[in-house]
This record gives C-alpha cells, structure tokens and sequence, in this order.
C-alpha cells in the first residue's frame, strides 16, 4: 500500500467547543445489551426471561478462541431475549435487563491486584474472561489482538493517540485526565504479548493528550512519537512511518487509549467490559462533551443525558462524522467499541443529491493512499470489478474522505466498500 | 471538567456542490457575455442564443442515445458554461447558425464522446470551436475589419447612450470610459469577447473569490508566455496589435485565463501538474502568436496543453507511489 506524505484533511481547530473531562452518565432503566459486539465467534445467551442478574455477570457465552463473554451492565431482571438491530444494521441476538437491586461495582471502592507476577498467558486469560474488545478499526476480542505466533520476534506495540476524525476525541481525552490508568494497561498488554517495544503515536492536534502521556511516561520504555495534525493520521503504515520503522518484518500491534483502559480494569480490578467513554457531538447536540456510558444504553438517552438536541437533526450517526454509521432509530443500543454519537446538522453533513462527477480530482488529492477514487468509482460502474481491484480498490481503508470532499455527492466510500465485498 | 477542548470539524474545503461550483463559473462568464451583448448588440445576443440552443440540443441529443452515466451534463449548470465559454470564444461573424454548432459539437464531442461528464480531459468547449473551424463552412473565415464591426453594432454610439444615461442620474462619466470598457478597436475576426478586459478581469472576482481556480495556473501560463515572448525577440507585426501587452488585453488571452482554465475536468489534479499545464499552454500559446493563427493562439495553446493532462497526472501518480 502507497502512502503519500500528503493527502488527508487538515481539520479545523476552532469549530465545535465541549467540556474537556468526562462524567458517567446517568444509569439507564433499562440496557439492551446486543450478545454480538465484536468479530468471530457467535455468542449464545446463558441466562433466560425472568432472571436476576447481578452487575457484571456473564449473560452470554462464546464458543471457540475468537469469542467472549458478554457481560451485565447494570443489575437487574432479565425482562426480554430476543433481537436488537445494530448501528451497522445487523441484526443481533440481545437481552434487555430491567434496573433493579443494587450495584456491586459501581461507586464502590474496589480492590487493587498485582498482575506484575501474571504470566502472559494468565493475562490474556484475564482479558478475555472480562469480555474485553478491541475499539480500533476492527472490532476484535482484545485477548486475540495481543497474541502473537509462536517462535515469532516481539512485536511492536503502539497505542494509538493519533485519532483525528472529527468528533472522535473521546480517546485523547480519557488520555488526558487518565493517562496513568492508560499507560498501566499498556503495560499489561505488553505483557500479554510479551514484548517491550512499546510506542505511542500521539497526534500534534491532541496536546493535552500529549503531555499528559510524556509526564507519566518518565523513565519507562515507552516511546513517544508525534505526528502532524492531518486526517487520516493512524492507518497501519502511516504508525509504522511514525515510530520509525522503515518496511522491517516486525508485526505491530496498534492499541487504543479505551482498549488498554478496559484492559487495565479488566486485569487490576476484575472489572468486566460493561461501559466505556462515548463522545457526544454534532451541532444540533446541546451540550457536546464526553461521557462514561454503560452499554447497552439508547442512543437517544446518551444525547438525553447531555441536555437534549437543539434542534431535529439531519442524520444520527454512531462513529465519527466521516466513517460512522447512519443510525435509523435513537433506540439503537451503545456497544463496547461505539465511540461516539453524534447528532449533525444539514451544514455538517453536506448531504445532497448525487450528482455527476465533474472530474475535479478533489477526492485524488484527499485519498490518504494515493488511489484514484474518479478511476475506480467509473470501473465499479461500468462492472469492471477486476480493473478496480487492479486499480488498488482492496487498498481503500474507507477513511470517508473521498466521500467528505467530493462536490458532487458522490457516495464513494459506500460504493468502494460494497465493491470491495463483491471483489473478495 | 474547566478547560475547553476543540473537536476539529468540518474541513478546509469550500463546502461547494458540483451544480455550484458550474453555477459561479456561470454567473461569471454572464458578466462578460453581457458586456460583449452590450458592445455588440443584436447579432451578438443572437450568437450567444446559437451557442446555448446548440449545447442543450447536443447534451440532450447524446444523453437520449446511450451512455453509461446516467446523468445529462445539462444538470447542473455545466452545459451553460460550455456553451457561454464557446460564444464567448465564437466570432461574431460566424452568426448563431455557426455558434450553434459549436455548441452542438462541444457538447456531443468534447462531452459525450469521450464517455460523459468526468471522463473527458480535453476542454469541450475549445474541442466544438475547433470542430467548428474544420467542418463549418464560413466559421472562421477572415472578415475585414469593418465588416466586423458592422456585425457587433456600433460600440461607439453604445458608448455615448450609456453616459447619456448614467448624466440623468447626475452621474458624469465620460463617453471615453465606456468606450475603453467597450473596446471599439477590435482586431478582424474578433471574437465575441475579445477585447472585454475590463468585465473579464471584474468577473475574475467571483472566480477567484470562490476558489473556483488554483491560482498557480493563470500564473504559470502568464509568466512563461510573457518570458517565452520576450525571449524571442517579441511579437511579429502581424500579430494583432503587434505588442504582447495589446495583445493580451485584446486577445482571448484574458478570458482563458479566468474561465477556460477553470475547468475542474479538464485540469491536471495536483500542484505539480498544474504548474506543467500552464507553462505548457503559455509556451505553447507565445509560440503560437508567430504564425498564422495569432488570435485563437491561447485556445489552441490550451488544447494542446490539455492533451498532456493525462501523461502529467500519470506522471505524478508514479512519483508519488515511489
């Protein structure tokens, strides 16, 4: 894969204000918890209609080494086990629980664990019993990410502060006010993989995030690297170019600030993977700010949470604003890797009818990996799926930008995804 | 929770839709085919008609047949620019038969033919005034100079009613002034913007203000034209007025600059071929003005430029991918 030194957006700075921090959100009265939240194996309930679940028990249970448990975010009676239609539009089996009883974690002063002894294989397993899911560009079970092969050299792990999709600032912020919890689950995760090349890319746009990760960092291993303020910032290669590494066979291992959070719980605290920080944004929110959601909450009382909408908006729209997903119902449920919601307006959108291209080459020059989205939506027109992959359709890592800048509303990302699953 | 954090949004893009993007371009190339209506009167609002007339009946007569797109160009403006740029670029001898078939040629050619909008990369309107030349009998033939100006009115007399006019408003403004904005001496075979510096440059604003152009293209073709022509030894007598400056003020130098350049289609895609594209067109263009073809020289120039837009942008795809 090509990648320019250019292309990209530089987004501005100077738009959109929210609080810096975050505050756990209001416990829900009732949690549709979705049973599939994360890619492989099928996950079955283990608890039926009528139950009393206790906050934190598995209520679902995956067969197989891709799989996880799910867990019960809040306690409370089971009061349904049926389907819940995801932001992707997937349908998943979920089972809805009724507030009632009380918390056994929640406000309550928990126990610290030394893991400093923990083997990497008793730490994975650790991970992998708190249900812990990889919140990166795919959403993995995390005890799988941080295996490596047998007899293979120590990978490189990266954590990943270099997010600059707008909207999507909930990860620099929780390295921000967190950054010891951050760099504790980093090193456990080290652990897991057994390795101590351990890197952060840390983009120019999140500074807080920044020195708030170089003045827990001292003396520790772990190497800082920053990287100009530009989206898309933390594609695989553009990491690899940024810690250094010029085309070397040693495998990297990116990490998110809310995967090692969730590690650092998961292995020092026992805490199961029941909630996670959400940005809240868009301009029709009416107080944008990050909170602490448990998942399994409605959409619409994480907006409900943060004073409502000023207005009816455009599109809801779970994700960042360019590669997030348009949700049709408010009712859609948070999961373990939703990491924003947003409720923009027809001014951010830029939505319209589509139009002709017009050849202006705008999507060329944003196009992070040098493709030429112009070339490849007339080949995926015309049906010529072989020319678009020769064209380096599979290379298309659906940043959105093509889509984002394109005058004429072509919606070119949507069309180069679908083509990529007809191709493969 | 007390210092406030920036969540970056939208972009540095102009937030400009396609349809907008052509709808300035339009607006512009109106000021200017307004002012050559003005100056040239009925036979001149009568070519404008032709070119427009000829442009739609093309696209609708392309798009009708079969394509894969589908889209008519006529959306969004596109046809409109295509069209005013190819009456801007017609003489005003050539009449509104002769005009309408460079519209008519511009669109089915210079669009369809290459696969429809987005696909072309040689400017369609310079493609159907060229067309036009070739297969239109009487489009382009030398007319003399007062022949000319008897087919676009009597600026002269326009000149003198406008400050008539404007002195009942008790506004003074000399009859001269109009006449330099109207340009009475024309060339032979002028087209019908040529000459019109003024509402060019006055309606470059609203191309430049919208970011409709990268600035880098006007100015490389500018500078290399002008080194190119005083590096060798200056413009021939034959040219039109016989000195680059006259030149480029009469000439449809001007006009490219501003409005056929803005072509999204039809221009390289990044900074490096940008520059390419203009140094070649002005080369071409300074080269150009020593033969026989002095006054279409910067329409030429930029067709011929426009032939190497592919290899400059396939060129910097290979430097990029290194």
């Amino acid at each position: 894969m090509n990648i320019k030194r250019s292309g990209g957006i530089r987004p501005q700075s100077s738009e959109r204000i929210t609080e810096s921090g975050f505050w756990n959100a209001a416990v829900p009265s009732v949690c549709v918890v979705p049973l599939q939240q994360h890619a492989g194996s099928r996950v079955e309930p283990t608890v039926s209609v009528g139950d009393v679940v206790r906050e934190g028990m598995p209520i679902g249970r995956a067969g197989g080494r891709l799989g996880v448990p799910v867990h019960a975010p809040i306690p409370g009676r089971v009061s349904q086990v049926g389907e819940t239609i995801l932001a992707d539009g997937t349908r998943s089996r979920a089972i809805a629980i009724e507030l009632s009883g009380e918390f056994d974690r929640l406000g309550r002063a928990l126990s610290r664990r030394d893991w400093s002894s923990d083997s990497p294989d008793d730490v994975r397993e650790r991970i992998r019993d708190a249900g812990v899911v990889s919140t990166g560009r795919t959403a993995l079970p995390a005890h799988v990410l941080l295996q490596v092969s047998r007899g293979s050299p120590p990978p490189r792990l990266v954590l990943d502060i270099a997010e600059t999709e707008p909207y999507l600032t909930a990860d620099a912020e929780l390295v921000a006010v967190s950054a010891e919890t951050v760099l504790e689950g980093l090193r456990i995760a080290a652990r897991a993989l057994d390795t101590s090349d351990l890197h952060a890319v840390v983009s120019r746009g999140h500074a807080r995030a920044g020195r708030a990760i170089r003045r827990v960092a001292g003396s520790s291993p772990l190497r800082i690297h920053t990287v100009t303020h530009r989206y898309p910032a933390n594609l695989p290669e553009q990491l690899r170019r940024a810690t250094g590494d010029r085309g070397s066979d040693v495998q990297q291992v990116v990490v998110t600030p809310s995967t090692v959070h969730a590690i650092y719980e998961a292995v020092v605290y026992g805490k199961p993977h029941i909630d996670r920080i959400v940005s809240v944004g868009g301009a029709a929110a009416v107080r944008p700010a990050h909170i602490r959601v448990h998942v399994g909450t409605a959409i619409g009382e994480v907006f409900a949470e943060c004073g409502g909408l000023r207005e009816a908006p455009a599109r809801i729209v779970v994700g960042g604003a360019l590669t997030g997903l348009h949700v049709a119902t408010i009712n859609t449920p948070i999961t373990k890797t939703t990491a924003a919601v947003l409720a923009l307006t027809e001014d951010e959108i830029r939505a319209g009818e589509e139009q002709p291209c017009i050849g202006c080459g705008a999507c060329a020059r944003a196009c992070p990996v040098a493709l030429n989205p112009m070339l490849l939506n007339n080949l995926i027109l015309e049906g010529r799926d072989a020319q678009a992959d020769a064209a380096g359709l599979m290379d298309c890592t659906e940043c959105g930008l093509c889509a984002h800048v394109c005058p004429s509303r072509i919606p070119l990302v949507a069309r180069f995804a679908g083509a990529k699953r007809g191709v493969a | 929770m007390s210092s406030p954090a920036t969540i970056p949004f939208p972009h540095q893009f102009r937030p400009l839709t396609a349809s907008g993007i052509y709808r300035r371009a339009g607006l512009a190339l109106a000021v200017v085919v307004s002012a050559a209506v003005a100056r040239g009167g009925w036979p001149a609002a009568a070519v404008v008609v032709g070119a427009l007339a000829g442009a739609m009946v093309g696209d609708l007569f392309a798009a009708l047949l079969s394509h894969p797109v589908r889209f008519t160009a006529l959306r969004g403006w596109r046809t409109t620019v295509i069209a005013l740029i190819v009456a801007a670029a017609t003489p005003a001898a050539a009449g509104p038969a002769g005009a309408a078939g460079a519209g008519f040629l511009a669109l089915v050619v210079g669009v369809w033919l290459p696969g429809g909008p987005g696909r072309y990369w040689l400017h369609p309107a310079l493609v159907g005034i060229a067309l036009a030349t070739i297969v239109l009998p009487g489009y382009a033939e030398p007319v003399t100079t007062l022949d000319t100006l008897a087919a676009m009115g009597d600026p002269g007399r326009l000149a003198e009613m406008l400050s008539g006019r404007i002195g009942r408003l008790g506004i003074f403004v000399p009859a001269d002034a109009f006449a330099s904005f109207l340009i009475v001496d024309i060339p032979p075979q002028a087209p019908l913007a040529a000459g019109l510096l003024l509402p060019t440059l006055l309606a470059s604003l609203i191309v430049f203000g919208e970011d409709l152009v990268p600035p880098v293209l006007p100015l490389a073709y500018f500078v290399s034209w002008a080194i190119v022509t005083w590096g060798i030894g200056g413009l021939p007598a034959t040219a039109w007025a016989g000195e680059p400056l006259s030149v480029a003020a009469t000439s449809l130098m001007p006009l490219t600059l501003f409005f056929v350049l803005i072509e999204p289609g039809t221009r390289p895609l990044h900074f490096g071929g940008l520059a390419a594209f203009g140094v070649t067109a002005g080369t071409t263009a300074a080269l150009l003005e020593r033969s026989a073809l002095p006054g279409a020289a910067p329409l030429i120039a930029v067709l011929v430029a426009g032939s190497l837009v592919p290899l400059f942008d396939w060129l910097h795809v290979r430097r990029r991918a290194r």
